[in-house]
């Protein structure tokens, strides 16, 4: 065959008129690209895919039902079990949630606090987001640095509050403890070091040839769809619509700090991923401002761990009981708006505690995207609406 | 340095050419959006404004209304639900077109169930809460899949925990409880029970009548 022939045949383009018997197959729930367990029901004609129907609750644990059944301090130890990839963000939306009930005023440092931890946060939850996402597609080697990168920030969340995954670190009124003598000036190194390793990220995996072309015009949510499916966080920033609500509605002190919100019109799967990379850069930006703003509070008196300081904890009844009313209140946690809808009866308890995970709305538009590709591309839409089922099924 | 910028430039040339070649023809750009730009020249509208239009418009229908921490927050009839929401969405000085929760409470002591729409609009940056009430014997609401499709899965969720009915719903199935599952947990009168699940629907599975 000539080459010009061969040309013509290799970008020829699939022929979808050619059909064969559909097939209905299950992927997942033990699959390496689902994150967790999740099932995709997929109906599929030879390579293609012609329907997908995620099927949940392979997880569930009824976070919503035990919150109800213990007090409001105790239902702090749970959040950290929804979404434990950013496990401060839970933590930090269900204590607001309880302060907004309360009317209880946090101390201005715990506020500061609470923004860099969650900044931090952010960061490593996306460093796992494009380690795994590069594991999806075929590139092994940004995994391991991308978790290298990601264990010094869980070394400083060692430092600060004991554990690496399941910090219950903020609460009710403030945070745990204050920060140690020296922690800072350990961040701010950190920034410097983060800043040269996202370039390289960037290089590897971000603007990876191959990556490229297995992602871009992919999975297409134009801005109208992301809108009507209620898509958050970087799912729709990915569609172009600067929708943060750090800056849609400023919460905490993020009305204080200067950033700005990235957002791409590509509205594919490569565009999500830029978006992500990108914000790891702003989130920086933000720490930076918190730690430069922090050194100027006073520092703890005693250096013994878990010592109540009054800079970063208000005063809070042991066992607070708001007056009957409902909140709703949301956060943007790395994976979209992170919200949390309490009612109150005036007991001790949570009357009803409802969880509106991100990740499970988002993951809520695959059935109307999916159909149209192939199945190696739904291994990459799958992997790009970075789901974490501890959040999904809650 | 200069040679991994030279690197990156030639990756996005690449993205440029992938793009064309699919035929999306999308202004290609790299940037970071101040998001004062894209609202610029909105106006926002009070709770108050928002209230004088909902009873313009659907009158006795609006039980009663109040200004709570998220914004307005009325109480509206079950019957004219989707007609009010199509209406808080169409509208272009409200433009409600962010549906971001609907949560479910059992009033036990009152009989009645409560579903909770918390409404948000991206253009204009402000938020309404809908309550709709229903009697716990008979709990049949209109769904609201129609107007937003993101209630899609909140639905079936408040269905599959608390047992809410949602009429006109496309495909209301349990979405986090399997399909055999008796009795819905988010209830207040749920007593947890070791058998909760149906045994003619487990066999049916071992059976192979139901995948």
């Amino acid at each position: 065959m000539a080459t010009t022939e061969l040309n013509e045949v290799i970008t020829a383009p699939p022929r979808r008129d050619i059909r064969t018997e559909e097939m209905e197959i299950n992927m997942g729930p033990q699959h390496p690209s689902t994150h967790g367990v999740l099932r995709v029901i997929i109906k599929v004609d030879g390579e293609w895919i012609r329907a997908a129907d995620p099927d949940l609750g392979y997880l569930h644990r009824s976070f919503e039902k035990l919150g109800e059944l213990r007090t409001y301090p105790q239902g702090i130890f749970l959040t950290d079990r929804w979404d434990y990839l950013s496990a401060m963000n839970n933590n930090w939306i269900y204590c607001m949630a309880v302060e907004k009930l309360l009317g209880i005023q946090v101390p201005e440092k715990a506020e500061w606090i609470r923004v860099m931890i969650s900044e931090f946060q952010r960061i490593a939850s996306h460093l796992v987001f494009l380690g795994t996402y590069g594991l999806d597609m075929g590139a092994l080697t940004p995994f391991f640095y991308c978790f290298r990168e990601r264990e010094k920030i869980l070394d400083l969340f060692e430092e600060l509050c004991g554990a690496r995954l399941t910090y219950n670190y903020i609460r009710i009124g403030g945070v745990s403890r204050d920060i140690p003598k020296g922690w800072l000036d350990k961040a701010e190194e950190l920034l410097d070091y983060l800043a040269k390793r996202f370039d390289e990220l960037d290089d590897l995996l971000t603007f990876n040839k191959i990556f490229v072309a297995r992602t871009v015009g992919i999975g297409v949510i134009p801005p109208e769809m992301a809108m009507d499916y209620g898509l958050t966080g970087p799912m729709i920033r990915g569609s172009g619509i600067p929708y943060d609500l750090r800056k849609v509605q400023p919460y905490s002190v993020y009305d204080q700090v200067e950033f700005d919100v990235v957002t791409h019109p590509g509205c594919d799967c490569w565009a999500r991923v830029w978006v992500r990379s990108q914000e790891m850069r702003q989130s920086l930006r933000i720490i930076k401002q918190c730690i430069d703003k922090l050194r100027t509070f006073p520092e703890p008196e005693s250096d013994l761990p878990y010592d109540p300081s009054p800079y970063v904890m208000a005063k809070v009844p042991p066992k607070p009981k708001p007056k009957p009313n409902d909140v709703y209140v949301a956060i943007e946690s790395p994976r979209g708006e992170l919200g949390v809808y309490m009612v109150s009866d005036g007991s001790e308890k949570p009357y009803r505690m409802k969880i509106r995970g991100p990740a499970f709305v988002n993951l809520s538009v695959l059935p109307a995207i999916a159909p149209g590709h192939k199945v190696a591309d739904l291994v990459a839409i799958v992997g790009n609406i970075d789901i974490v089922m501890g959040e999904v099924d809650r | 340095m200069s040679f991994r910028r030279g690197r990156r430039q030639s990756a996005r040339k690449t993205v440029v050419k992938i793009i064309n070649s699919g035929g999306f023809h999308l202004p290609l750009q790299f940037n970071c959006v101040k998001p004062t730009s894209f609202w610029a020249g909105v106006e926002t509208v009070t709770p108050e404004q928002i209230e004088q239009k909902l009873r313009e418009r659907f009158g006795e229908a609006i039980l009663a209304t109040r200004v709570s921490m998220n914004g307005l927050e009325a109480k509206v009839e079950p019957k004219q639900l989707v007609e009010i929401c199509r209406f808080l969405r169409d509208d272009p000085e409200l433009d409600f077109n962010f549906l971001r929760c609907i949560s479910t409470v059992d009033w036990l002591k009152d009989g009645e169930f409560e579903v909770v729409y918390h409404l948000f609009s991206f253009r204009h940056r402000h938020e309404m809460v809908i309550k709709v009430r229903v009697p716990r014997h008979s709990p049949r609401i209109p769904s609201v899949v129609s107007v937003w499709r993101t209630a899609n899965w909140h639905e079936r969720e408040a269905y599959d925990l608390m047992g809410i009915v949602f009429e006109g719903h496309p495909d209301l199935r349990r979405i986090l409880l399997p399909e055999g599952w008796i009795g819905h947990p988010l209830r207040k009168d749920y007593i947890h029970d070791i058998e909760r699940f149906d045994d003619e629907y487990a066999q049916k599975i071992l059976r192979g009548e139901i995948r």
